[in-house]
């Protein structure tokens, strides 16, 4: 019986031995990729993401963190090191704060809208051309803004080259009667500006995104009963609607916060936010630092804050799924 | 030998290229003949039943960039017909199918709809739906929106076009789906879809291109049952374009086949399976066996001498085809007309069927398709009963040719 017994223990410690090293074998090895393997693909994405977010959050958010400390007096070389919000209190105080915003949200609204609504047409229009229109469209797209400003100047300021034409056809009886496009109270000549730069950049996302959709689509709903115009506005403008997103969207956030051009071809009373940053930022007087820095994180914060409104109105059913709840309710009954 | 006989053995090394080439000249000729024949016919037909056709296509013709996708083509339909489309892929059926449905405008011809010219109707205003290949639904809308899109088209209210909606959704066997997105639907479910989205605006016509190309075998069967079931229940007529033979055979009652562009017969599917207008046709149709032969009223005398009678009288040279189902094969000689004696040289066996190939004692190829049950060795006699009225003949007038290809395809099997 102990004979046995001791020859099956034997045989047990060898099988056991065998059993541990086949167990182990290249398990180290394969371990790590085992584990990422087994990760959440989700949690996969963001470990993936992590070099570069780490970059832009230590450089972008450092940054406003920074900023938010020089504003409320922690850090900076006019605070005496104890949290105040007065520059905050002086920014909101301001008339002339309510003014630039007012202005900011009109010039960027506005041109963003106008560059969408041409561009739409435009891209509509060019959809059936060839190759050239693109390349037509993408002309504009390298000149830098200033070599547009400057070139709008020419043309239409009440001495520009519009203005004379005008005059020797003997249409105006002097320069004087030129109407006002540039540095005028509404602001006409930033708008012309981000219109003749934004609108073939949009026109070139819209174009793109144009071209994926199937051509069938439209040749199915005449062929249902939609006329052409039913036909656009229930079904390219639908299926267009991301691209007009993604594109007014990157449109609102550069004229929300651009500063040569109302700098430039902008009315002087009322200036948008950048320049009242700019003005605030290079004054003389130091203390006005902290107010600049507080306007421009009001500035970042406006502008995030609009465009998050801006993507809730442009995602799927913003107020509730009315029309599909009225679906699941008949299916219910 | 003699010099005069010695000269005819010589040309025929020089010229088949050029006798086949006259061959097809003389072919096409003949069809375009044909074709105006019928043209004439059924102009003649369209004046006296201008009232009378509910849905007739006159002397249709489209080109892209000069080139014939459509010519001449003429159609006719009555109410509550299934009509298919057939042919092969670039023939222009679906050229016809959209100008039909209006989204493509013809070159010439004429449209009509209960006696209503549609020329200058625009899509929306044909009262026709148009189902397209893979169902293509709109990505933007849920299920019942796309079901609904086309009464929405019509401004009808909304209550009223979920009810409507809903209710054609049950009747596709997808109640409950209303609320899904197209990317959540399988194939089939995408197809029945887009079907109920055609069938809700309650069209005149219902106009299917490939409807079931994308779909697998089994699925195709159910979608063909459904599609059926749904047309005798709403009694719409339906135009069917396929590339499919035997999916127009199922779906339709009459056949349209077209070659490049032009039709080439319009006929019941038995007709154009049992006869043929000509080898086109009858190859389209799965047709193998062809062989030339002498006609004098019923009597057929073939090239090896060997007669048969067939019941359909006809004179002169003539192209015969038989089917390969309508083939019998005996192991002894039981009857005594039209039976050939032959040697089998080939037996497949492909589950439903045996497919045989046989070698009559004059030479002549012939493909039989019997029961699975009647197994016959290779290299092994039998006798072959071609029976009178599955024997069908044309006018030979493209008999070298085919008697060419013919062997060719012999030879291939």
């Amino acid at each position: 019986m102990s004979a046995k017994s001791g020859r099956w223990k034997g045989r047990w410690k060898g099988r056991w031995k065998e059993h541990w090293k086949e167990h182990w074998k290249g398990r180290w090895k394969d371990e790590w990729k085992w584990r990422w393997e087994d990760l959440n693909p989700t949690f996969q994405a963001y470990l993936l993401l992590l070099p570069a977010v780490s970059i832009v959050g230590l450089l972008f958010g450092g940054g406003l963190l920074l900023a938010l400390g020089q504003s409320i007096g922690l850090i900076g070389i006019m605070g005496d090191g104890s949290l105040s919000l007065a520059a905050y209190q002086q920014v909101l105080s301001s008339r002339a704060f309510w003014q630039s915003l007012q202005l900011s949200l009109y010039i960027a609204i506005v041109a963003t809208a106008l560059s969408t609504f041409l561009s739409i047409g435009l891209a509509v229009m060019l959809q059936r051309a060839g190759r050239w229109a693109s390349f037509a469209c993408q002309l504009t797209l390298p000149i830098p803004h200033l070599v547009g400003i400057a070139g709008i100047l020419l043309l239409l300021s009440p001495s520009g080259l519009l203005s004379r034409v005008l005059f020797s056809l003997g249409l105006i009886a002097s320069d004087q009667n030129f109407p006002l496009l540039v540095n005028d109270r509404a602001n006409l000549g930033v708008l012309i500006h981000f219109v003749w730069k934004e609108v073939p950049f949009i026109t070139l996302i819209l174009l793109a995104v144009l071209r994926g959709i199937q051509p069938e689509l439209g040749m199915q709903a005449r062929a249902l009963g939609a006329g052409p115009w039913q036909c656009f506005w229930h079904v390219t403008l639908p299926l267009l609607k991301p691209g007009i997103i993604s594109a007014s969207l990157i449109v609102f956030g550069f004229v929300f916060g651009s500063f040569e051009v109302p700098f430039l071809l902008g009315s002087t009373t009322p200036k948008t936010l950048p320049i009242l940053v700019y003005e605030a930022f290079t004054n003389v007087d130091l203390n006005q630092r902290s107010v600049a820095i507080a306007l421009g994180l009001m500035l970042s914060l406006i502008s995030m804050t609009s465009i998050a409104i801006y993507l809730w109105l442009g995602s799927e059913k913003p107020f509730g799924r009315w029309f599909g709840r009225s679906w699941e309710a008949q299916n219910k009954t | 030998m003699s010099n005069p006989e010695a000269i005819p053995e010589a040309i025929p090394e020089a010229i088949p290229e050029a006798n086949r080439e006259v061959h097809q000249q003389a072919n096409r000729e003949a069809h375009q003949q044909a074709n105006r024949e019928a043209h004439q016919q059924a102009n003649r037909e369209a004046h006296q039943q201008a009232e009378s056709a509910y849905f007739s296509v006159q002397q249709l013709t489209k080109c892209f960039g000069g080139i014939p996708a459509v010519q001449d083509l003429w159609l006719e339909a009555k109410a509550g017909e299934r009509l298919a489309l057939l042919g092969p892929s670039g023939c222009g059926k679906s050229t016809t199918l959209q100008m039909i449905s209006g989204v493509l405008r013809p070159d010439t011809g004429k449209i009509f709809l209960e006696g209503r010219s549609l020329n200058l109707v625009p899509p929306e205003g044909r009262d026709m739906a148009l189902v397209l290949q893979k169902g293509l639904l709109f990505p933007h809308l849920s299920v019942g929106e796309n079901v609904a899109f086309g009464l929405k088209m019509r401004r009808i209210g909304r209550a009223e076009r979920e009810k409507r909606a809903i209710a054609m959704l049950d009747q596709v066997q997808l109640g409950g789906f209303a609320h899904r997105r197209p990317s959540e639907l399988s194939g089939g479910q995408a197809q029945r879809v887009a079907l109920a989205r055609a069938l809700v605006i309650q069209p005149k016509i219902l106009l299917l291109d490939e409807p079931l190309s994308a779909l697998d075998a089994n699925l195709r069967g159910n979608m063909q049952e459904l599609i059926l079931r749904l047309q005798e229940e709403i009694g719409v007529t339906l135009l069917v374009v396929t590339h499919d033979q035997e999916e127009a055979v199922v779906i339709s009652d009459r056949i349209a086949l077209m070659f490049e562009g032009r039709l080439r017969q319009v006929d019941t599917p038995e007709t154009l399976y049992q006869q043929p207008a000509d080898e086109t046709v009858a190859r389209f149709f799965g047709g193998v066996n062809f062989f030339t032969a002498t006609a004098e009223a019923h009597k057929l005398t073939l090239a090896g001498g060997d007669i048969l009678t067939t019941a359909y009288p006809q004179q002169g040279a003539v192209q015969v085809t038989i089917r390969p189902e309508r083939i019998h094969l005996l192991a002894d000689q039981i009857c005594g007309t039209n039976l050939l004696p032959v040697t089998v040289i080939q037996n497949r066996f492909i589950g439903t069927q045996r497919h045989l190939a046989l070698k009559t004692a004059a030479g002549l190829n012939l493909r039989a398709w019997v029961p699975p049950s009647l197994n016959f060795a290779v290299g092994q006699s039998a006798f072959a009963h071609l029976p009178p009225d599955a024997l069908w003949c044309f006018p030979a007038s493209d008999a070298s040719v085919s008697m060419r290809v013919s062997d060719l395809s012999a030879s291939v099997y």
